[in-house]
């Protein structure tokens, strides 16, 4: 797991302040729901794409791989556009 | 006849397929298949669908639906004092009048089953403050519905620029409050109505002579039993399912299930040092403990513009 972390650590540092800034912006956003929900979509895209970008560079891709991000995204984003509704 | 038998004793669900990265699932839980994890997407809208869909059956809904809302008058009255002393302005004095036309406001939303400042008849929220017998010189409302408590409530005003003024506002010195819970289109809702104003009597700080000043309004919302008047304490004892928490306990336990499931995953086919081409299951895990992380935190409410 260190290993792979120190081999990834700039995909894996971009990913933890995406993170980090989607959770400050979503509580900050708070109690614009419709604001919220902007957060999560752009939040989702942009978890896809780093997951395409991350593996396009260690060119260990593929479709189906694409297609998993693509679905994981849709699923995390669909959850907090569902809360606040 | 012996394979018949290991057919008939199968389980109707192949847990091992589902969990376990194995060749029938190409060494990755079948759980965290593109496929799979869109299915899952189906069952949460379609388990939301479901849920909203439950306010057409009014007698299905109040067996299984409640609100946790403990909102009282006094800590709103307080939270608000509190906003206002931290900003150095004097504390706002609760009125009856301005209590009853908040009760009654609160009270017309219910019955015309609308959330707004204006009613569908064109009723503004002054015509309750006039109704209410109560002189004023300036005004203001703010709304909120569907809050946990009275916290959350004055702290999404305080985040809303256009209550944030009301609260602000040096020229006000009564306020009047309501919490009612009631049904609001097919959900049990608890909304709160706050009034500003400063009667007729006392001349504006911020040196404005108008006589007659449009109130200004503003609205907040969250999520949300017996109507409540003014001064009246809601502790909900009979506490049942709120739609929210309902709604995030289903989705946490979803999310942890796929949490576990990438964790499993992740330990089977290291240990078996499976070679394969996935996704990064550390970023996923990540991802979704994150969105645990907001369902738990998650306040709801809404300011309208």
């Amino acid at each position: 797991m260190k290993g792979f972390l120190r081999k990834n650590k700039l995909a894996y540092l971009i990913l933890f302040i995406l993170l980090v800034s989607f959770v400050f912006l979503f509580m900050q956003a708070w109690p614009n729901k419709q604001l919220q929900r902007y957060i999560a979509l752009i939040f989702g895209a942009s978890y896809f794409f780093w997951g395409v970008i991350s593996h396009t560079k260690s060119k260990k891709i593929n479709s189906e791989i694409i297609f998993e991000y693509l679905s994981i995204s849709m699923l995390a984003t669909l959850i907090i556009v569902l809360i606040t509704l | 006849m012996s394979k018949k038998r290991r057919n008939a004793s199968k389980p109707w669900i192949d847990f091992n397929h589902l969990f376990r990265p194995q060749a029938s699932n190409k060494y990755r839980s079948k759980l965290l298949h593109p496929q799979s994890l869109l299915i899952l997407s189906f069952v949460l809208l379609a388990f939301f669908s479901l849920f909203n869909a439950l306010r057409f059956f009014p007698s299905l809904a109040d067996k299984v639906l409640g609100s946790d809302s403990n909102i009282n008058i006094s800590s709103l009255l307080d939270n608000t004092n509190e906003e206002r002393q931290k900003m150095g302005l004097s504390s706002l004095v609760l009125n009856e009048e301005l209590n009853q036309a908040a009760l009654a406001k609160a009270q017309d939303m219910f019955n015309d089953q609308y959330w707004a400042h204006v009613a569908p008849d064109g009723k503004q929220a002054w015509d309750f403050i006039k109704e209410a017998k109560y002189a004023y010189k300036y005004a203001g409302e703010n709304l909120a519905r569907d809050f946990n408590n009275s916290d959350e409530v004055v702290k999404a005003w305080m985040n809303s620029p256009s209550h944030y003024e009301n609260i602000a506002n040096k020229d006000f010195t009564q306020m009047g409050l309501a919490v009612v819970t009631d049904n609001l289109k097919g959900f049990e809702t608890t909304i709160v109505v706050q009034l500003f104003a400063v009667p007729s009597s006392v001349s504006l700080k911020s040196g404005d002579n108008k006589e007659f000043l449009l109130p200004k309004t503003a609205e907040t919302t969250k999520d949300g039993v017996e109507p409540m008047v003014a001064g009246e304490k809601n502790i909900n004892t009979d506490l049942v399912f709120s739609k929210l928490n309902l709604t995030r306990t289903f989705f946490l336990i979803v999310v942890l299930l796929i949490i576990l499931t990438l964790i499993y995953d992740s330990f089977v086919a290291s240990s078996k040092k499976y070679q394969r081409l996935v996704g990064q299951n550390f970023a996923h895990i990540t991802l979704l403990l994150t969105v645990a992380f907001l369902l738990v935190l998650f306040k709801g409410g809404v300011v309208l513009p």
